[in-house]
Protein backbone atom coordinates (compact mmCIF):
# COMPACT_ATOMS: atom_id res chain seq x y z
CA UNK A 1 0.00 0.00 0.00
CA UNK A 2 2.72 2.56 0.93
CA UNK A 3 4.64 1.60 -2.24
CA UNK A 4 1.37 2.41 -4.31
CA UNK A 5 1.24 5.65 -2.09
CA UNK A 6 4.69 6.44 -3.45
CA UNK A 7 4.07 6.03 -7.15
CA UNK A 8 4.88 8.47 -9.36
CA UNK A 9 1.94 8.17 -10.92
CA UNK A 10 0.11 8.95 -7.91
CA UNK A 11 1.97 11.70 -7.47
CA UNK A 12 1.04 13.13 -11.09
CA UNK A 13 -2.36 12.62 -9.45
CA UNK A 14 -2.65 14.42 -6.46
CA UNK A 15 -0.53 17.61 -8.11
CA UNK A 16 -3.07 17.73 -10.96
CA UNK A 17 -5.76 17.82 -8.77
CA UNK A 18 -4.12 20.73 -6.37
CA UNK A 19 -2.68 22.58 -9.32
CA UNK A 20 -5.80 24.58 -10.55
CA UNK A 21 -6.46 26.29 -6.73
CA UNK A 22 -3.26 26.91 -6.44
CA UNK A 23 -1.82 27.98 -9.87
CA UNK A 24 -0.27 31.40 -10.36
CA UNK A 25 -0.16 32.11 -6.47
CA UNK A 26 1.28 34.98 -5.67
CA UNK A 27 2.42 35.61 -1.97
CA UNK A 28 2.85 39.41 -2.33
CA UNK A 29 -0.87 39.87 -4.06
CA UNK A 30 -2.19 37.36 -2.28
CA UNK A 31 -3.88 36.28 -5.21
CA UNK A 32 -4.04 32.37 -6.80
CA UNK A 33 -5.82 29.40 -8.44
CA UNK A 34 -5.28 30.90 -12.00
CA UNK A 35 -6.77 27.85 -13.84
CA UNK A 36 -5.80 28.79 -17.17
CA UNK A 37 -1.81 28.99 -15.99
CA UNK A 38 -2.63 25.53 -14.95
CA UNK A 39 -4.13 24.18 -18.01
CA UNK A 40 -1.03 25.92 -19.37
CA UNK A 41 1.16 24.01 -16.70
CA UNK A 42 0.15 20.50 -17.81
CA UNK A 43 0.06 21.06 -21.58
CA UNK A 44 3.57 22.16 -21.61
CA UNK A 45 4.78 19.31 -19.03
CA UNK A 46 3.12 16.25 -21.72
CA UNK A 47 5.43 18.87 -24.38
CA UNK A 48 8.45 18.85 -22.19
CA UNK A 49 7.80 15.08 -20.91
CA UNK A 50 7.99 14.22 -24.96
CA UNK A 51 11.16 16.03 -25.33
CA UNK A 52 12.69 14.41 -22.57
CA UNK A 53 12.80 10.75 -23.44
CA UNK A 54 15.16 12.23 -26.23
CA UNK A 55 17.45 14.51 -23.83
CA UNK A 56 16.97 12.57 -20.39
CA UNK A 57 16.85 8.73 -21.52
CA UNK A 58 18.77 8.79 -24.74
CA UNK A 59 20.75 11.58 -23.74
CA UNK A 60 20.51 13.79 -26.79
CA UNK A 61 19.59 17.40 -27.08
CA UNK A 62 16.77 18.06 -30.17
CA UNK A 63 17.24 21.97 -30.57
CA UNK A 64 13.74 21.68 -32.76
CA UNK A 65 10.86 19.84 -30.92
CA UNK A 66 8.57 23.19 -30.71
CA UNK A 67 8.47 22.09 -34.81
CA UNK A 68 5.72 18.69 -33.37
CA UNK A 69 3.85 20.85 -31.07
CA UNK A 70 3.59 23.58 -33.85
CA UNK A 71 2.44 20.70 -36.58
CA UNK A 72 0.27 19.33 -33.86
CA UNK A 73 -1.24 22.25 -33.32
CA UNK A 74 -1.65 23.98 -36.93
CA UNK A 75 -3.17 20.61 -38.30
CA UNK A 76 -5.59 20.44 -35.37
CA UNK A 77 -6.49 24.31 -36.20
CA UNK A 78 -6.90 23.10 -40.32
CA UNK A 79 -9.16 20.24 -39.68
CA UNK A 80 -11.41 22.34 -36.86
CA UNK A 81 -11.24 25.79 -39.20
CA UNK A 82 -11.21 24.08 -42.89
CA UNK A 83 -8.79 25.80 -45.47
CA UNK A 84 -8.89 26.42 -49.04
CA UNK A 85 -5.96 27.50 -51.26
CA UNK A 86 -4.43 27.06 -54.37
CA UNK A 87 -1.46 24.82 -55.03
CA UNK A 88 -0.49 23.51 -58.27
CA UNK A 89 -2.64 24.71 -60.30
CA UNK A 90 -5.30 23.03 -57.98
CA UNK A 91 -7.45 24.74 -55.53
CA UNK A 92 -7.51 22.49 -52.35
CA UNK A 93 -10.02 22.66 -49.60
CA UNK A 94 -11.28 21.59 -46.45
CA UNK A 95 -14.63 22.44 -45.04
CA UNK A 96 -14.79 22.66 -41.04
CA UNK A 97 -15.04 19.86 -39.21
CA UNK A 98 -14.73 20.38 -35.19
CA UNK A 99 -14.44 16.99 -34.37
CA UNK A 100 -11.52 16.98 -31.36
CA UNK A 101 -11.02 12.90 -32.29
CA UNK A 102 -10.51 12.85 -36.10
CA UNK A 103 -8.17 16.76 -35.38
CA UNK A 104 -6.47 14.44 -32.85
CA UNK A 105 -5.78 11.58 -35.39
CA UNK A 106 -4.59 14.41 -38.09
CA UNK A 107 -2.52 15.66 -35.75
CA UNK A 108 -0.67 12.61 -34.66
CA UNK A 109 -0.30 11.19 -38.35
CA UNK A 110 1.44 14.28 -39.63
CA UNK A 111 3.72 14.03 -37.11
CA UNK A 112 4.25 10.62 -37.01
CA UNK A 113 5.07 10.81 -41.20
CA UNK A 114 7.47 13.33 -40.52
CA UNK A 115 9.50 12.23 -37.42
CA UNK A 116 10.24 8.77 -39.19
CA UNK A 117 11.17 11.25 -42.27
CA UNK A 118 13.26 13.52 -40.21
CA UNK A 119 14.34 10.61 -37.68
CA UNK A 120 15.96 8.33 -40.31
CA UNK A 121 17.22 11.13 -42.57
CA UNK A 122 18.87 13.17 -39.78
CA UNK A 123 19.91 9.75 -36.76
CA UNK A 124 22.30 7.96 -38.71
CA UNK A 125 24.04 10.46 -40.12
CA UNK A 126 24.48 12.95 -36.78
CA UNK A 127 24.96 13.08 -33.21
CA UNK A 128 26.00 15.29 -30.48
CA UNK A 129 25.94 19.17 -31.39
CA UNK A 130 25.47 18.62 -35.42
CA UNK A 131 22.32 16.77 -34.12
CA UNK A 132 20.97 19.65 -32.41
CA UNK A 133 22.06 21.70 -34.89
CA UNK A 134 20.17 20.01 -37.31
CA UNK A 135 16.92 19.68 -35.28
CA UNK A 136 17.20 23.60 -35.17
CA UNK A 137 17.19 23.83 -39.04
CA UNK A 138 14.36 21.74 -39.36
CA UNK A 139 11.94 23.81 -37.01
CA UNK A 140 13.11 26.99 -38.61
CA UNK A 141 11.96 25.56 -42.16
CA UNK A 142 8.85 24.69 -40.25
CA UNK A 143 8.67 28.17 -38.80
CA UNK A 144 9.38 29.88 -41.92
CA UNK A 145 6.59 27.84 -44.34
CA UNK A 146 4.31 28.75 -41.17
CA UNK A 147 5.36 32.09 -41.42
CA UNK A 148 5.10 32.76 -45.19
CA UNK A 149 2.56 30.63 -46.75
CA UNK A 150 -0.15 32.92 -45.25
CA UNK A 151 -3.07 31.06 -47.40
CA UNK A 152 -2.92 28.11 -45.40
CA UNK A 153 -1.23 29.17 -42.50
CA UNK A 154 -2.31 32.99 -41.71
CA UNK A 155 1.45 33.90 -41.93
CA UNK A 156 2.51 35.87 -39.22
CA UNK A 157 -0.93 36.31 -38.03
CA UNK A 158 -1.72 32.69 -37.43
CA UNK A 159 -5.67 31.25 -37.15
CA UNK A 160 -7.82 32.56 -34.75
CA UNK A 161 -11.21 32.08 -33.35
CA UNK A 162 -11.07 28.02 -33.20
CA UNK A 163 -13.84 26.38 -31.40
CA UNK A 164 -13.50 25.02 -28.53
CA UNK A 165 -13.62 21.30 -28.57
CA UNK A 166 -17.02 19.28 -29.38
CA UNK A 167 -17.09 15.68 -27.62
CA UNK A 168 -20.24 13.71 -28.26
CA UNK A 169 -22.75 13.34 -24.85
CA UNK A 170 -21.45 16.81 -23.74
CA UNK A 171 -23.00 19.94 -23.67
CA UNK A 172 -21.45 22.27 -26.83
CA UNK A 173 -21.15 24.61 -23.95
CA UNK A 174 -19.12 22.51 -21.84
CA UNK A 175 -15.83 23.38 -22.74
CA UNK A 176 -16.06 26.96 -22.89
CA UNK A 177 -15.69 26.68 -18.62
CA UNK A 178 -11.90 27.02 -17.99
CA UNK A 179 -12.67 23.98 -14.62
CA UNK A 180 -14.19 21.57 -17.16
CA UNK A 181 -10.94 22.52 -19.98
CA UNK A 182 -8.67 21.99 -17.15
CA UNK A 183 -10.27 18.75 -15.89
CA UNK A 184 -10.26 17.51 -19.85
CA UNK A 185 -6.70 18.18 -20.39
CA UNK A 186 -5.82 16.89 -16.97
CA UNK A 187 -7.23 13.52 -18.37
CA UNK A 188 -5.47 13.46 -21.29
CA UNK A 189 -2.01 14.58 -20.45
CA UNK A 190 -2.15 12.63 -17.58
CA UNK A 191 -2.49 9.39 -19.94
CA UNK A 192 0.51 10.72 -21.76
CA UNK A 193 2.67 11.06 -18.94
CA UNK A 194 1.59 7.49 -18.02
CA UNK A 195 2.61 6.10 -21.54
CA UNK A 196 5.88 8.52 -20.97
CA UNK A 197 6.75 6.53 -17.64
CA UNK A 198 5.62 2.81 -18.89
CA UNK A 199 7.84 3.77 -21.97
CA UNK A 200 11.18 4.84 -19.44
CA UNK A 201 10.42 1.38 -17.19
CA UNK A 202 10.23 -1.09 -19.74
CA UNK A 203 12.73 -2.88 -21.01
CA UNK A 204 13.34 -0.46 -24.37
CA UNK A 205 13.57 2.09 -21.98
CA UNK A 206 16.72 0.56 -20.15
CA UNK A 207 17.95 -0.34 -23.72
CA UNK A 208 17.46 3.77 -24.39
CA UNK A 209 19.55 4.21 -21.26
CA UNK A 210 22.38 2.16 -22.11
CA UNK A 211 22.55 4.01 -25.37
CA UNK A 212 23.01 6.98 -23.30
CA UNK A 213 25.21 5.46 -21.21
CA UNK A 214 27.32 3.70 -23.79
CA UNK A 215 26.56 3.51 -27.06
CA UNK A 216 29.47 1.16 -28.45
CA UNK A 217 28.85 -1.32 -25.68
CA UNK A 218 24.86 -1.23 -26.81
CA UNK A 219 26.08 -2.16 -30.01
CA UNK A 220 28.44 -5.20 -29.19
CA UNK A 221 25.69 -6.62 -27.52
CA UNK A 222 23.69 -6.70 -30.44
CA UNK A 223 21.73 -4.10 -30.33
CA UNK A 224 20.15 -1.93 -33.60
CA UNK A 225 21.41 1.64 -32.07
CA UNK A 226 20.31 3.99 -34.92
CA UNK A 227 16.73 1.78 -34.81
CA UNK A 228 16.49 2.53 -31.14
CA UNK A 229 17.28 6.01 -31.43
CA UNK A 230 14.78 6.50 -34.60
CA UNK A 231 12.41 5.02 -32.66
CA UNK A 232 12.45 6.88 -29.20
CA UNK A 233 12.70 9.92 -31.72
CA UNK A 234 9.04 9.65 -33.16
CA UNK A 235 7.98 8.37 -30.16
CA UNK A 236 9.51 11.85 -28.22
CA UNK A 237 7.42 13.70 -31.33
CA UNK A 238 4.27 12.25 -30.74
CA UNK A 239 4.32 14.02 -27.10
CA UNK A 240 4.50 17.23 -28.20
CA UNK A 241 1.77 16.76 -30.87
CA UNK A 242 -0.79 15.84 -28.31
CA UNK A 243 -0.31 18.88 -26.43
CA UNK A 244 -0.05 20.97 -29.77
CA UNK A 245 -3.71 19.49 -29.90
CA UNK A 246 -4.35 20.66 -26.40
CA UNK A 247 -3.12 23.91 -27.02
CA UNK A 248 -5.29 25.24 -30.24
CA UNK A 249 -7.93 24.16 -28.56
CA UNK A 250 -6.72 25.97 -25.60
CA UNK A 251 -5.49 29.16 -26.67
CA UNK A 252 -8.59 28.79 -29.91
CA UNK A 253 -5.71 30.52 -31.84
CA UNK A 254 -1.76 29.47 -32.78
CA UNK A 255 0.75 31.79 -34.75
CA UNK A 256 4.30 30.90 -35.83
CA UNK A 257 5.47 31.38 -32.68
CA UNK A 258 4.76 27.93 -31.91
CA UNK A 259 7.22 26.53 -34.01
CA UNK A 260 10.16 28.85 -32.71
CA UNK A 261 13.59 28.30 -31.28
CA UNK A 262 11.80 30.32 -28.24
CA UNK A 263 9.45 27.64 -27.84
CA UNK A 264 12.47 24.51 -28.70
CA UNK A 265 14.88 26.20 -25.85
CA UNK A 266 11.62 27.02 -23.06
CA UNK A 267 10.78 23.32 -23.86
CA UNK A 268 15.27 22.68 -22.63
CA UNK A 269 14.98 24.86 -19.95
CA UNK A 270 11.79 23.74 -18.49
CA UNK A 271 13.46 20.24 -18.34
CA UNK A 272 16.98 20.77 -17.25
CA UNK A 273 15.19 23.17 -14.53
CA UNK A 274 13.57 20.29 -13.23
CA UNK A 275 15.90 17.66 -13.67
CA UNK A 276 16.51 15.82 -17.18
CA UNK A 277 17.00 11.77 -15.86
CA UNK A 278 13.61 12.08 -13.51
CA UNK A 279 9.87 10.95 -14.41
CA UNK A 280 8.70 14.76 -12.45
CA UNK A 281 11.89 16.89 -13.67
CA UNK A 282 10.05 18.20 -16.87
CA UNK A 283 6.56 18.52 -14.78
CA UNK A 284 8.28 20.37 -12.54
CA UNK A 285 10.26 22.37 -14.76
CA UNK A 286 6.85 23.25 -16.65
CA UNK A 287 5.25 24.33 -13.70
CA UNK A 288 7.64 26.32 -11.53
CA UNK A 289 8.73 27.70 -15.28
CA UNK A 290 5.05 29.26 -15.91
CA UNK A 291 4.83 30.07 -12.20
CA UNK A 292 8.07 32.34 -12.08
CA UNK A 293 6.33 33.61 -15.46
CA UNK A 294 3.08 34.69 -14.20
CA UNK A 295 4.69 36.43 -11.15
CA UNK A 296 7.78 37.75 -12.32
CA UNK A 297 6.19 39.21 -15.55
CA UNK A 298 3.50 41.33 -13.01
CA UNK A 299 6.80 43.14 -11.79
CA UNK A 300 8.80 44.26 -14.79
CA UNK A 301 8.73 43.07 -18.71
CA UNK A 302 12.08 42.15 -18.20
CA UNK A 303 10.98 38.58 -16.73
CA UNK A 304 12.24 36.27 -19.40
CA UNK A 305 15.99 37.59 -17.97
CA UNK A 306 14.95 36.76 -14.41
CA UNK A 307 13.93 33.34 -15.51
CA UNK A 308 17.38 33.03 -17.66
CA UNK A 309 19.09 33.79 -14.00
CA UNK A 310 17.44 30.85 -12.32
CA UNK A 311 17.92 28.82 -14.47
CA UNK A 312 21.74 29.46 -14.91
CA UNK A 313 22.09 29.46 -11.25
CA UNK A 314 20.67 25.66 -11.08
CA UNK A 315 22.54 24.54 -14.02
CA UNK A 316 26.07 25.86 -12.02
CA UNK A 317 24.69 24.58 -8.83
CA UNK A 318 22.44 21.82 -9.17
CA UNK A 319 22.91 20.39 -12.82
CA UNK A 320 20.61 17.74 -11.84
CA UNK A 321 17.52 20.23 -11.34
CA UNK A 322 15.46 20.88 -8.76
CA UNK A 323 14.87 16.68 -8.59
CA UNK A 324 18.48 16.90 -8.14
CA UNK A 325 18.18 19.04 -4.80
CA UNK A 326 15.26 17.13 -3.88
CA UNK A 327 16.93 13.61 -3.81
CA UNK A 328 19.98 15.62 -2.10
CA UNK A 329 17.85 16.48 0.86
CA UNK A 330 15.75 13.08 1.05
CA UNK A 331 19.18 11.28 0.90
CA UNK A 332 21.40 12.87 2.94
CA UNK A 333 19.18 15.15 4.89
CA UNK A 334 18.31 18.95 5.02
CA UNK A 335 21.23 21.94 4.82
CA UNK A 336 23.60 19.18 3.40
CA UNK A 337 25.61 21.04 0.17
CA UNK A 338 24.23 19.55 -3.18
CA UNK A 339 27.74 17.91 -3.57
CA UNK B 1 33.26 -28.66 -39.26
CA UNK B 2 33.76 -25.19 -40.69
CA UNK B 3 35.99 -22.84 -38.81
CA UNK B 4 34.72 -20.16 -36.56
CA UNK B 5 36.39 -17.75 -38.22
CA UNK B 6 39.05 -17.75 -41.40
CA UNK B 7 40.84 -14.45 -42.99
CA UNK B 8 42.16 -13.53 -45.99
CA UNK B 9 44.83 -11.00 -46.48
CA UNK B 10 43.30 -9.41 -43.61
CA UNK B 11 45.09 -5.71 -43.07
CA UNK B 12 44.25 -2.93 -41.52
CA UNK B 13 46.67 0.39 -41.23
CA UNK B 14 46.05 3.53 -39.70
CA UNK B 15 47.97 6.56 -41.19
CA UNK B 16 51.41 5.26 -42.65
CA UNK B 17 51.28 2.20 -39.75
CA UNK B 18 49.97 -1.32 -40.37
CA UNK B 19 48.83 -3.34 -37.27
CA UNK B 20 47.79 -5.73 -38.50
CA UNK B 21 49.43 -6.98 -42.19
CA UNK B 22 48.19 -9.61 -44.58
CA UNK B 23 47.15 -11.94 -41.95
CA UNK B 24 45.32 -15.18 -43.38
CA UNK B 25 44.16 -17.25 -40.31
CA UNK B 26 41.91 -20.18 -39.99
CA UNK B 27 40.59 -20.53 -36.30
CA UNK B 28 38.77 -24.11 -36.24
CA UNK B 29 35.57 -24.51 -33.62
CA UNK B 30 35.70 -25.20 -30.48
CA UNK B 31 38.65 -24.46 -27.25
CA UNK B 32 40.34 -21.73 -26.09
CA UNK B 33 41.91 -20.39 -28.86
CA UNK B 34 44.89 -17.89 -27.87
CA UNK B 35 46.42 -14.81 -29.43
CA UNK B 36 49.75 -13.88 -27.36
CA UNK B 37 52.16 -11.13 -29.11
CA UNK B 38 54.15 -8.21 -27.83
CA UNK B 39 52.58 -4.95 -27.04
CA UNK B 40 51.29 -3.13 -30.72
CA UNK B 41 51.77 -6.81 -32.33
CA UNK B 42 48.30 -6.29 -33.47
CA UNK B 43 46.02 -8.65 -31.25
CA UNK B 44 43.84 -5.96 -29.89
CA UNK B 45 43.22 -4.55 -33.55
CA UNK B 46 42.76 -8.24 -34.83
CA UNK B 47 39.90 -8.06 -32.50
CA UNK B 48 38.04 -4.94 -33.51
CA UNK B 49 38.29 -6.21 -36.68
CA UNK B 50 37.09 -9.73 -36.22
CA UNK B 51 33.83 -7.96 -33.95
CA UNK B 52 33.36 -5.21 -36.42
CA UNK B 53 34.67 -2.16 -34.50
CA UNK B 54 37.26 -1.27 -37.06
CA UNK B 55 36.50 -1.98 -41.00
CA UNK B 56 39.71 -3.66 -42.42
CA UNK B 57 41.94 -1.58 -45.33
CA UNK B 58 41.93 -4.59 -47.06
CA UNK B 59 41.45 -8.67 -46.93
CA UNK B 60 38.13 -10.56 -45.68
CA UNK B 61 36.62 -12.03 -42.63
CA UNK B 62 34.67 -15.03 -42.79
CA UNK B 63 32.30 -16.26 -39.92
CA UNK B 64 31.47 -19.84 -40.15
CA UNK B 65 31.95 -19.56 -44.43
CA UNK B 66 29.56 -16.56 -44.77
CA UNK B 67 31.47 -13.39 -45.66
CA UNK B 68 31.19 -10.82 -42.45
CA UNK B 69 33.62 -8.31 -43.47
CA UNK B 70 30.88 -5.58 -44.20
CA UNK B 71 28.91 -6.90 -41.27
CA UNK B 72 28.00 -4.00 -38.57
CA UNK B 73 28.84 -4.96 -35.04
CA UNK B 74 25.47 -5.48 -33.98
CA UNK B 75 24.66 -7.70 -36.51
CA UNK B 76 28.08 -9.91 -35.54
CA UNK B 77 26.89 -9.98 -31.73
CA UNK B 78 23.36 -11.11 -33.32
CA UNK B 79 25.24 -14.16 -35.14
CA UNK B 80 27.00 -15.03 -31.39
CA UNK B 81 29.56 -13.49 -31.68
CA UNK B 82 30.31 -11.62 -28.54
CA UNK B 83 33.31 -9.66 -26.99
CA UNK B 84 34.78 -7.99 -24.05
CA UNK B 85 36.76 -5.08 -24.35
CA UNK B 86 40.63 -4.17 -22.69
CA UNK B 87 39.58 -1.60 -21.38
CA UNK B 88 36.19 -1.94 -18.78
CA UNK B 89 33.22 -1.18 -21.18
CA UNK B 90 30.07 -1.31 -18.87
CA UNK B 91 27.26 0.92 -18.34
CA UNK B 92 28.30 2.94 -15.44
CA UNK B 93 25.77 4.70 -14.36
CA UNK B 94 23.25 1.19 -14.25
CA UNK B 95 23.18 -1.28 -11.77
CA UNK B 96 24.96 -4.84 -11.97
CA UNK B 97 21.90 -6.76 -12.46
CA UNK B 98 20.81 -3.74 -15.41
CA UNK B 99 24.02 -4.42 -16.93
CA UNK B 100 23.42 -8.05 -17.30
CA UNK B 101 19.79 -7.86 -17.73
CA UNK B 102 20.96 -5.23 -21.10
CA UNK B 103 22.79 -8.18 -22.20
CA UNK B 104 20.34 -11.05 -21.67
CA UNK B 105 17.34 -9.35 -23.43
CA UNK B 106 19.99 -8.30 -26.13
CA UNK B 107 19.54 -11.85 -27.79
CA UNK B 108 15.79 -11.44 -27.36
CA UNK B 109 15.16 -8.46 -29.14
CA UNK B 110 17.97 -6.60 -29.99
CA UNK B 111 16.86 -4.79 -33.55
CA UNK B 112 12.65 -5.41 -33.04
CA UNK B 113 11.22 -3.25 -30.32
CA UNK B 114 9.68 -4.85 -27.52
CA UNK B 115 6.94 -2.61 -26.17
CA UNK B 116 5.17 -5.80 -24.27
CA UNK B 117 8.17 -7.24 -22.36
CA UNK B 118 5.71 -9.32 -20.28
CA UNK B 119 6.00 -12.86 -22.44
CA UNK B 120 9.88 -13.23 -21.73
CA UNK B 121 9.93 -11.65 -18.52
CA UNK B 122 10.84 -15.07 -16.54
CA UNK B 123 13.33 -16.04 -19.04
CA UNK B 124 15.14 -12.62 -18.64
CA UNK B 125 14.84 -12.53 -14.79
CA UNK B 126 15.94 -16.59 -14.27
CA UNK B 127 19.09 -15.88 -17.16
CA UNK B 128 20.13 -13.08 -15.15
CA UNK B 129 19.66 -14.28 -12.19
CA UNK B 130 22.19 -17.08 -13.07
CA UNK B 131 24.59 -15.00 -14.87
CA UNK B 132 24.90 -12.81 -11.71
CA UNK B 133 25.99 -15.52 -10.07
CA UNK B 134 28.00 -17.31 -12.29
CA UNK B 135 30.48 -14.23 -12.22
CA UNK B 136 29.68 -13.90 -8.59
CA UNK B 137 28.19 -10.51 -8.74
CA UNK B 138 24.50 -11.59 -6.75
CA UNK B 139 25.25 -10.16 -3.78
CA UNK B 140 25.94 -6.48 -5.03
CA UNK B 141 23.45 -6.58 -8.15
CA UNK B 142 21.78 -3.11 -6.55
CA UNK B 143 25.06 -1.68 -6.64
CA UNK B 144 25.75 1.29 -9.25
CA UNK B 145 28.26 -0.81 -11.78
CA UNK B 146 30.59 2.09 -11.99
CA UNK B 147 31.18 1.83 -7.87
CA UNK B 148 32.03 -1.89 -8.28
CA UNK B 149 36.21 -2.79 -7.53
CA UNK B 150 38.47 -2.48 -10.75
CA UNK B 151 38.42 -7.00 -10.39
CA UNK B 152 34.38 -6.90 -10.18
CA UNK B 153 33.74 -4.49 -12.73
CA UNK B 154 36.12 -6.81 -15.25
CA UNK B 155 34.04 -9.69 -14.12
CA UNK B 156 30.99 -7.77 -15.05
CA UNK B 157 32.46 -6.90 -18.61
CA UNK B 158 32.59 -11.25 -18.90
CA UNK B 159 28.69 -11.15 -17.53
CA UNK B 160 27.94 -8.81 -20.51
CA UNK B 161 29.45 -10.78 -22.44
CA UNK B 162 27.92 -14.35 -21.36
CA UNK B 163 24.55 -13.05 -21.07
CA UNK B 164 23.96 -13.66 -24.56
CA UNK B 165 24.59 -17.28 -24.20
CA UNK B 166 27.35 -16.65 -27.15
CA UNK B 167 28.93 -19.80 -29.04
CA UNK B 168 31.94 -17.46 -29.97
CA UNK B 169 33.23 -15.50 -27.53
CA UNK B 170 36.42 -12.58 -27.90
CA UNK B 171 37.83 -12.03 -24.97
CA UNK B 172 40.31 -9.00 -24.49
CA UNK B 173 42.99 -9.34 -21.61
CA UNK B 174 40.12 -10.25 -19.29
CA UNK B 175 42.44 -11.16 -16.04
CA UNK B 176 44.18 -7.36 -16.78
CA UNK B 177 44.51 -5.63 -13.08
CA UNK B 178 43.10 -8.43 -10.89
CA UNK B 179 44.86 -9.82 -8.04
CA UNK B 180 46.02 -13.64 -8.00
CA UNK B 181 42.50 -14.65 -5.94
CA UNK B 182 40.41 -13.20 -8.69
CA UNK B 183 42.42 -13.95 -11.88
CA UNK B 184 42.25 -17.82 -10.55
CA UNK B 185 38.36 -17.21 -10.04
CA UNK B 186 38.28 -15.91 -13.19
CA UNK B 187 39.83 -18.61 -15.29
CA UNK B 188 37.95 -21.05 -13.15
CA UNK B 189 34.87 -19.21 -15.04
CA UNK B 190 36.83 -19.57 -18.25
CA UNK B 191 37.17 -23.27 -18.22
CA UNK B 192 33.73 -23.33 -17.03
CA UNK B 193 31.53 -22.06 -19.57
CA UNK B 194 33.73 -23.04 -22.57
CA UNK B 195 32.17 -26.44 -23.37
CA UNK B 196 30.28 -26.01 -26.14
CA UNK B 197 31.72 -22.32 -27.03
CA UNK B 198 34.96 -21.16 -28.63
CA UNK B 199 36.80 -19.00 -26.64
CA UNK B 200 39.16 -15.84 -28.60
CA UNK B 201 41.51 -15.04 -25.97
CA UNK B 202 44.39 -12.17 -26.01
CA UNK B 203 46.25 -12.53 -22.73
CA UNK B 204 49.61 -12.05 -20.93
CA UNK B 205 49.72 -14.31 -17.91
CA UNK B 206 51.73 -16.68 -19.98
CA UNK B 207 50.70 -19.41 -16.70
CA UNK B 208 47.30 -19.04 -17.40
CA UNK B 209 47.75 -19.24 -21.06
CA UNK B 210 49.59 -22.84 -21.23
CA UNK B 211 47.27 -24.02 -18.70
CA UNK B 212 43.78 -23.43 -20.52
CA UNK B 213 44.77 -22.57 -24.15
CA UNK B 214 43.91 -25.46 -27.19
CA UNK B 215 46.64 -23.81 -29.22
CA UNK B 216 47.80 -20.52 -29.14
CA UNK B 217 48.94 -17.74 -32.20
CA UNK B 218 51.66 -15.96 -31.95
CA UNK B 219 51.50 -12.06 -33.40
CA UNK B 220 54.64 -10.17 -34.26
CA UNK B 221 54.50 -6.82 -35.58
CA UNK B 222 51.30 -6.99 -37.24
CA UNK B 223 51.82 -10.95 -38.92
CA UNK B 224 51.34 -14.62 -37.56
CA UNK B 225 54.48 -15.86 -36.14
CA UNK B 226 53.61 -19.09 -34.97
CA UNK B 227 50.54 -21.35 -34.63
CA UNK B 228 50.23 -24.47 -32.68
CA UNK B 229 49.15 -26.36 -29.64
CA UNK B 230 50.98 -24.75 -26.08
CA UNK B 231 53.59 -27.50 -26.12
CA UNK B 232 54.52 -26.62 -29.68
CA UNK B 233 54.63 -23.12 -29.39
CA UNK B 234 56.26 -23.73 -26.14
CA UNK B 235 58.89 -25.93 -28.06
CA UNK B 236 59.44 -23.09 -31.28
CA UNK B 237 62.96 -21.65 -31.15
CA UNK B 238 61.66 -18.46 -33.16
CA UNK B 239 58.39 -17.71 -30.07
CA UNK B 240 60.98 -18.30 -27.68
CA UNK B 241 63.54 -15.31 -29.47
CA UNK B 242 60.97 -13.51 -30.32
CA UNK B 243 58.74 -13.33 -27.11
CA UNK B 244 58.89 -15.60 -24.50
CA UNK B 245 62.36 -15.50 -23.67
CA UNK B 246 61.48 -11.69 -22.57
CA UNK B 247 59.22 -13.29 -19.86
CA UNK B 248 61.26 -15.43 -18.66
CA UNK B 249 59.72 -19.15 -19.31
CA UNK B 250 60.93 -21.77 -17.13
Amino acid sequence: MSRLLLHPLVWTAIVFAVLPFVAGANPFTGTGGFVDIATTMLIFALFASGFNLLLGHVGELSFGHAMFFAIGAYVTALDVKGYSFDLFGHTWTHVADNNMLVALVLALVAVLVLSVLLGRLIIPRSSGVYYSMITLAFAQVVFFIAFTWSDLTGGEDGLQSIPRPVMPGFDPAFFHDALHFYTFTAVVVFIGLALVYWLTVSPFGSVLHAIRENKVRARFLGYDVNKFRVNAFVLSALFPAVAGWLWTYFQQAINPDASSVGYSGNIVMMSMLGGVQTFFGPILGSIVYWELQNNISQLTKYWEAWIGAVFVVFVLLSPRGIMGVIENVRTRGIGRTTR
Amino acid sequence: MADVFRTEHLTRRFSGFTAVNDVSLAIPEGGVRTIIGPNGAGKTTFFNLLSGALPPSEGKIFFRDHDVTALEPYRRARLGIARSFQITNIFGKLTVEENVRLGVQAVLDGTANFFFPLRDAATIRTTTDRILEDIGLGNVRRAQAENLSHGDQRRLEIGLVLASDPPVLLLDEPLAGMSPAETHATVELIKRISPGRTILLVEHDIDVIMQISTSITVFQTGTVLASGTPAEIRANETVQRAYLGELALP
